[in-house]
């Protein structure tokens, strides 16, 4: 599904943001990537969406290489990728319901197929009774909740996850990672960079450890 | 089909949310739009009333030819095909010595004949040029003519007149560039302004999936439309006061320059305006748009790799 092969990106010379990275992720894999700030797992994350292109190697993403996909085709490529953020990116005057479905919009989905998705997504992230709430009206989980659904109500094959517990209690951010692994298990292919050791720990998956834009441990039981 | 209608309305409710998000900018800039393309509507009616005086002017250019007196009847055939052949000649005229002394008595009261006893007018031609400029040019062809005896033109005059009417376009030109510029920057100004105030959603967008016109649509219809309600305005003010202008011209008994009575004319003017009003806003929010997303965004881009680092 996901597979790096050789790739460099330095932003300046003394600052290499990701050396000599290999990396395949599988169809439907949960993999935590894990590392200190300012390591490189944001920078990966970003090759996968072609926010960033590599100096050199390849970054193959549906056996596509993505850095070297012309920019008519990055939309195409993002509507099968979802991407969460720790500031989670929402539009504060929009209600739950219209952040969602913003996401459908801009695709040119019909009235009716937003007025049929966005209130089952809205119950599967468990937040159906505050589809007519505004951001902040929410706490920091419920608000990461929606930018989940917002980033699964295109039913994306990849989702990628960069801090999504940065801004969440240990409690609400166990309960946000139980529902990705629920998204996991409907046949999402899941990559969640994070730095919280609590989480990794409790949640027994492939972690792959980032330090100075090199991929130092890759274990397959996990742990952080 | 379905989809494409949706894609629309879509565009119209950002549009909608762009103008309802900043009125107070959209209503000073907007104001700076009216006021540009009004001047420009003034300006477009002073220069056509001036332009249309000097073209006047131009059709009044005549090149005087004066024949020897003493020329054969074959000479004058062979002068007068010369003539008659040469280029650049819009109108071609000519008056005999007999006409030529006829009009000069009518014109004068005195018999020339009863004075001098004979007839000392040369016969004349009168060219009429097809280009003003090329006036000079004219007369030193007719001049190299032999039995030619005389060519007379305004000189100084044509001269005078082109360069009025150069210098004229020069400032027409000019002025247009600048209130253009004027309406530019101001329906530029709005569309960063709302783009600046949605950059959070032009983000997601990008992140969701959308394309780069998907993005554009709702700003350039926010573009087109504050040069089209720019350019209604400013036509609006130039009718009323039009209005009492003629009323104001026709009440006094003054001169009234055509244009300024023509409706069909004004009828040109507000079409050109509005279309120009419109072209005007959809290039400039597009220029707005395509700058954001060619160069702020990886600016963003630029300033968010190096706090990763």
């Amino acid at each position: 599904m996901i597979r790096f092969i050789d790739v460099n990106q330095a932003y300046s010379k003394n600052a290499p943001a990701l050396r000599g990275i290999d990396l395949h992720v599988e169809k439907q894999e949960f993999v935590f990537l894990v590392g200190s700030t300012g390591g490189g797992k944001s920078s990966l994350l970003k090759c996968i969406y072609r926010e960033l292109v590599p100096q050199s190697g390849r970054v193959l993403v549906f056996r596509k290489d993505v850095s070297k996909m012309p920019s008519r085709e990055i939309p195409y490529l993002r509507r099968r990728i979802g991407v969460i953020f720790q500031d989670f990116l929402l539009l504060p005057q929009k209600t739950v319901f219209s952040n969602v479905a913003f996401a459908l919009e801009v695709r040119g989905a019909s009235p009716k197929i937003i007025r049929q998705a966005v209130p089952e997504v809205l119950e599967w992230v468990g937040l159906s009774r505050k589809h007519k709430s505004y951001p902040d009206e929410l706490s920091g989980g419920e608000q990461q909740r929606v930018c989940i659904a917002r980033s699964l109500v295109n039913k994306p094959d990849i989702l990628l996850a960069d801090e999504p517990t940065g801004n969440l209690d240990p409690e609400t951010s166990v309960g946000l990672i139980e529902l990705l692994q629920r998204v996991n298990v409907r046949g999402t292919t899941l990559i969640v960079a994070t730095h919280d050791e609590n989480v990794v720990n409790q949640f027994r998956t492939r972690t792959v450890r980032i330090e100075h834009g090199r991929i130092i441990s890759d274990r397959r039981e996990g742990g952080y | 089909m379905g989809t494409s209608f949706s894609s629309v309305r879509f565009f119209f409710k950002e549009f909608a949310e762009n103008l309802r998000r900043s009125p107070y900018v959209s209503v000073t800039h907007g104001l700076q739009v009216v006021m540009s393309l009004m001047i420009l509507g003034f300006f477009i009616i002073l220069m056509s009333s001036i332009a249309s005086f000097l073209f006047s002017l131009r059709n009044m250019v005549e090149v005087y030819a004066y024949l020897d007196t003493d020329l054969t009847a074959e000479q004058y055939t062979e002068i007068d095909r010369q003539l008659k052949q040469l280029p650049g000649v819009k109108e071609l005229e000519y008056k005999s010595r007999e006409d030529a002394l006829k009009e000069f008595s009518q014109a004068y009261h005195v018999s020339v004949e009863g004075i001098l006893e004979y007839n000392p007018l040369p016969p004349t031609y009168i060219f009429r040029p097809v280009d003003v400029s090329k006036t000079e040019e004219l007369a030193k062809r007719i001049e190299a003519i032999d039995g030619v005896w005389q060519v007379r033109y305004g000189r100084k005059e044509v001269s005078t007149l082109m360069k009025l009417l150069l210098g004229m376009q020069v400032v027409f030109a000019l002025t247009m560039l600048l209130l253009l510029s004027a309406t530019f920057s101001s329906v530029n100004n709005i569309v960063r302004m709302s783009i600046y105030g949605r950059r959070r959603e032009i983000r997601i967008m990008q992140l969701v999936g959308a394309t780069e016109w998907f993005i554009r649509w709702p700003f350039l219809i926010e573009g087109s439309f504050f040069g089209l309600v720019g350019a209604t305005a400013a036509v609006l003010a130039i009718y009323l006061i039009r209005e009492v202008v003629v009323k104001v011209l026709s009440s006094l008994k003054i001169f009234m320059p055509s244009f300024v009575d023509s409706g069909l004319l004004f009828f040109g003017l507000a079409t050109g305006l509005l279309a120009l009003g419109v072209i005007v806003g959809l290039v400039s929010s597009a220029s707005a748009v395509n700058r954001f997303l060619r160069v702020e965004m990886r600016r963003i881009q630029e300033m968010r790799r190096i706090e990763a680092v």
